[in-house]
């Protein structure tokens, strides 16, 4: 079973195939601390945590550029963590279209299906997102 | 009165690829050659520790069946890239705690068999499989930590590299170095981009055989060299990883550190040689900071004015580090343990730190996400 990354569900389903969206987290209850992705439902320690929504943007905390070994035919492409400011940071790609990544850079979450139908999230410089 | 641990004997294979021999061959190559630096036999080892990743089930039991083993105690340990550090703190608990007089400890990876390319994550777990699905993999993880400390600490690629340049130059003068070439800054930054700010020189090779051995004993060895105790021994694990954590601050390295250092009564000044886990050159950087042979912040000074290299300060990787020598798994403990052992007796040929007395080996074992790395093991070797 896929694991439940979105706060809404629903939100997923407007029938674009990109949308922006919010992502689950759990504040572990002893701590105050939140972790992603949420601790699953059928956890014996789900107790210990309480559902988050995760704001729609986050800042760029840090990045790299993985070159796929060249016989793999695979393009370089970027990955993140991107701190919310709810108190979460979450690893994930990052999309650009020309723009080059910095530590600090405004991000928006966005979700779309993949091949399989499932949800898949990556993050975008917070201007390329049209409101 | 705790029982002082004495390594009585100490050896390794050559790292590198080795296409014609088995897991067997290696590892009783290098367990033969411990007991024959021990001046023993397998019949008076007690124990048995078998140190490694990915060889299945009972790989101990396999790996010496043709030695004519009798039925000792054998325990095979995981821990990741610190299987073989936990192995020797487990044993050395055990010969404290007398229940043992000697016992053999080995580590052996056969990393060559798996195709080559970057390890990757174990998913199996939810959150592990989440970011490994993203493009997590252990170089990603290292060069997230490069990026952050080149932009916290106003450094530039050049910093890293110079790790590279340092540990490839020690690695030309083992002879069981996986990679024995010296290459230049130029070289290292020049090379094939991995995941940057890492370069392909930058990261250990991925494809790696080798086999490493401990012959561990509380009596006294007589073997006419001065004897090297085990003065401090710790293993941690990590801890969960919640909100937004430092990712410069090697905690549970620090905190390994910590405790080995108490143990020992020693502290970072009284250390003159380390190994310690360079897969990644970022990772040499942040651990001078947490092992305390560099002030919080003073990391890249220390490599700069040349404290780490042969022949300065405190020399970091002698035997060329995981970077140059390889990193096969499970032995990669292990043999930081030889490095040090050759180094404290005056048996390293070709990078000797002289007058050496108090050697530190430090490893990390990672692979999982949402933990600041799975496991860490600090040792203090001394005369």
């Amino acid at each position: 079973m896929q694991q439940e990354l979105l706060a809404d569900p629903e939100a997923s389903k407007t029938g674009h195939q990109q949308t922006q969206a919010r992502l689950a987290a759990s504040r572990r209850r002893a701590s105050g601390a939140l972790v992603f992705p949420r601790v699953p439902e059928t956890s014996p320690a789900a107790s210990g945590y309480e559902p988050v929504e995760l704001s729609a943007s986050a800042t760029l905390y840090s990045f790299t550029t993985i070159h796929p070994n060249p016989k793999t035919g695979e393009p370089p492409f970027t990955v993140v963590y991107a701190d919310f400011a709810e108190g979460a940071r979450v690893f994930g790609r990052l999309r650009l279209s020309g723009e080059v990544p910095r530590i600090g850079m405004r991000l928006n979450i966005i979700v779309e299906p993949n091949t399989d139908g499932q949800i898949c999230y990556f993050f975008v410089p917070a201007s390329e997102v049209s409101p | 009165m705790t029982k002082e641990v004495f390594i009585a004997g100490a050896a390794m294979t050559a790292f590198g690829r080795h296409d014609g021999s088995s897991m067997q061959d290696l590892a009783q190559a290098a367990v033969l050659g411990a007991l024959s630096d021990a001046d023993t036999g397998i019949g008076q080892i007690q124990a048995m520790y078998n140190s490694n990743v990915y060889g299945g089930m009972v790989l101990g039991q396999v790996l010496m069946r043709d030695l004519g083993i009798n039925g000792p105690a054998l325990y095979n340990v995981e821990n990741a890239c610190a299987s073989g550090a936990t192995a020797v703190h487990l044993a050395r608990q055990a010969l404290q705690l007398g229940l043992y007089d000697t016992v053999l400890v080995w580590g052996v990876e056969q990393l060559t068999k798996l195709g080559g390319g970057t390890i990757p994550l174990q998913r199996n777990d939810y959150k592990t499989e989440l970011y490994a699905s993203q493009g997590m993999t252990l170089p990603t993880v290292y060069a997230m930590r490069g990026t952050r400390y080149l932009h916290e600490r106003g450094e530039t690629p050049e910093i890293l590299a110079q790790v590279a340049v340092k540990n490839r130059g020690n690695g030309a003068r083992n002879p069981l170095a996986q990679q024995r070439k010296a290459v230049s800054l130029e070289e290292v930054l020049q090379s094939r981009p991995v995941a940057e700010p890492l370069t392909l020189l930058q990261c250990c090779p991925s494809a790696v055989d080798g086999a490493a051995a401990l012959v561990l004993t509380t009596k006294r060895p007589q073997v006419g060299r001065v004897p090297v105790r085990i003065l401090g021994s710790a293993v941690q694990s990590g801890h969960l990883e919640e909100g937004c954590d430092d990712i410069l601050d090697a905690e549970i390295t620090a905190r390994t550190a910590r405790l080995a250092y108490e143990q020992a009564g020693l502290g970072p000044d009284d250390v003159d040689v380390v190994e310690l886990h360079d897969a990644f050159t970022i990772a040499e950087l942040l651990y001078y900071e947490a092992l305390g042979i560099a002030p919080k912040g003073e990391g890249a000074d220390l490599l700069r004015r040349g404290d780490t290299a042969l022949g300065g300060r405190v020399p970091v990787n002698p035997s060329g580090g995981l970077l140059a020598k390889g990193h096969p798994l499970g032995a990669t403990g292990v043999a930081q343990m030889v490095e040090i052992v050759w180094q404290l007796q005056g048996r390293a040929d070709g990078r000797q730190v002289e007058g050496a007395r108090i050697g530190l080996t430090q490893c990390t074992g990672g692979g999982i996400a949402g933990v600041d790395h799975a496991a860490s093991s600090v040792h203090l070797l001394g005369l």
